[in-house]
């Protein structure tokens, strides 16, 4: 089993890129290794108009990191509960409240213990500091292993093979500069398992290759853009948009309020 | 879910979960607004929208007059201004009954049946869905009904400050 089949790709972001790690791609990734672990899924409606984010398979018994409750949070309470994609992630930013905030949890996994230095010197640096020899074997260790999966994404692979990508590192491709592919065959229940299916007409015409191209079904870009959407709608200041109504307006103050029986 | 549901009451429940108060196409969705206006969260606005389809589901199978929280209410007056939604959409197709909001007349007796349809409002939710009702959401009686004054303030005009002794609560 590689290193990246093993971490999350949040601890990945922040192991290798350090205080310049950013907030979207970590987010998009740890939402697309969450599917791809089942512990999340998504549902299309059957007019295709909406999303839901839900509860996958393995929610109760997947082992999960403090970060990923900012998608996984939410849904704890019920589990009847399902959640628009978009509404989803506007939460998960709302719950990682910034970049330093957000990797300060992903510091938290029992993987990162002893990769960054604690020094005196290093209060004063950016969160997380200094990586300590360990940290820096580690991230180098996966930085080979982001690379490799860069190479392969740029050669021309089969459905199969793409497939099997999907499967051992979707939460990892959007490090790679493939985000498109995460959300490939995201419309189906079981995720990244039917991917393979959803791709079906490509393996007669041939392969697709390259970072970032997304083969197969539309619905994997239509979620990219919900998400893409909703992460620019948390990202903006939360004052745009008038209150403006068309039609009869009106408005209305009680204490007190009951309703028929 | 509850098991104290008649089926008729489970298809309704089903019908509840699966209605969406919000837009997806919205640059400005329900909860959205919802948040804003109330200086929410968005998570404790989508939890409030929760917490108003369980009410109206109490609504329709209580068997007596409900009364919301406050934050329910909320979720109500607003989904009141999105009139195709609440007439055509929930009332219509997902009761099936016409559903009417009845803000108080004021005076001793009406806070006292409202306190009173609020108390059996939460004994119907603890009934009927097996659970408390979270506290931030359905706070007590007295808490609900205490006296408050709400205005509407153009937060790009005011600042609000909170009152001295609110900051060691």
């Amino acid at each position: 089993m590689t290193l990246l089949e093993e971490w999350t790709p949040a601890e990945v972001l922040l192991l290798t890129d350090g205080s310049r790690a950013r907030l979207r791609p970590a987010l998009e990734a740890t939402l697309a290794h969450l599917l791809q672990r089942r512990v999340l899924r998504i549902e299309r409606e059957a007019n295709g108009e909406a999303s839901y984010l839900r509860r996958g398979d393995a929610f109760a018994s997947a082992r999960t990191l403090r970060h990923e409750e900012v998608f996984l949070g939410p849904l704890r309470a019920r589990p009847e509960v399902r959640t628009l994609l978009a509404n989803a992630v506007q939460v998960a930013f709302e719950r990682a409240r910034s970049a330093k905030h957000f990797f300060r949890l992903v510091g938290h996994s029992p993987r990162l213990a002893g990769c960054f230095r604690k020094g005196f010197l290093d209060l004063f640096l950016a969160y997380p500091g200094r990586r300590s020899a360990r940290g820096n074997e580690l991230a180098s260790a996966l930085q080979r292993e982001l690379d490799a999966v860069e190479r392969a994404l740029a050669e021309p692979v089969d459905a199969p093979q793409l497939s099997q990508m999907i499967e051992r590192y979707a939460g990892h491709l959007a490090l790679c500069g493939a985000a498109a592919l995460l959300w490939q065959g995201a419309a189906d229940d079981a995720l990244f398992a039917r991917a393979e299916r959803r791709m079906a007409p490509d393996t007669s015409s041939g392969s697709c290759s390259g970072a970032g191209s997304s083969c197969g079904g539309d619905g994997g870009d239509e979620l990219r853009q919900e998400f893409d959407a909703a992460a620019d709608a948390a990202e903006a200041s939360s004052d745009s948009g008038s209150s403006g109504c068309s039609g009869e307006g009106g408005s209305s103050g009680c204490s007190g309020c009951g309703g028929g029986d | 879910m509850s098991r104290m549901l008649d089926p008729a009451a489970a298809v309704l429940w089903e019908r509840l979960l699966r209605f969406e108060l919000d837009d997806p196409s919205a640059a400005l969705s329900f909860s959205d607004r919802l948040a804003r206006e109330n200086d929410w969260t968005k998570e404790h606005a989508l939890r409030a929208i929760a917490e108003y389809k369980r009410f109206l589901l109490l609504l329709c199978v209580a068997g007596h007059p409900c009364t919301p929280s406050d934050a329910v209410d909320q979720v109500w007056h607003l989904h009141l201004l999105y009139t195709e939604s609440y007439w055509r959409e929930l009332c219509g197709e997902v009761l099936r009954r016409e559903l009417h909001h009845g803000p108080t007349r004021g005076g001793a007796a009406e806070a006292a049946r409202y306190g009173s349809a609020y108390e059996a409002t939460l004994a119907s939710y603890r009934r009927l869905f097996e659970e408390e009702p979270p506290l931030d959401l359905w706070p007590p009686a007295r808490e609900r009904f205490r006296a408050a004054r709400f205005v509407r303030v153009d937060r790009s005009r005011y600042w609000c400050i909170p009152r001295f002794s609110r900051w060691f609560r």
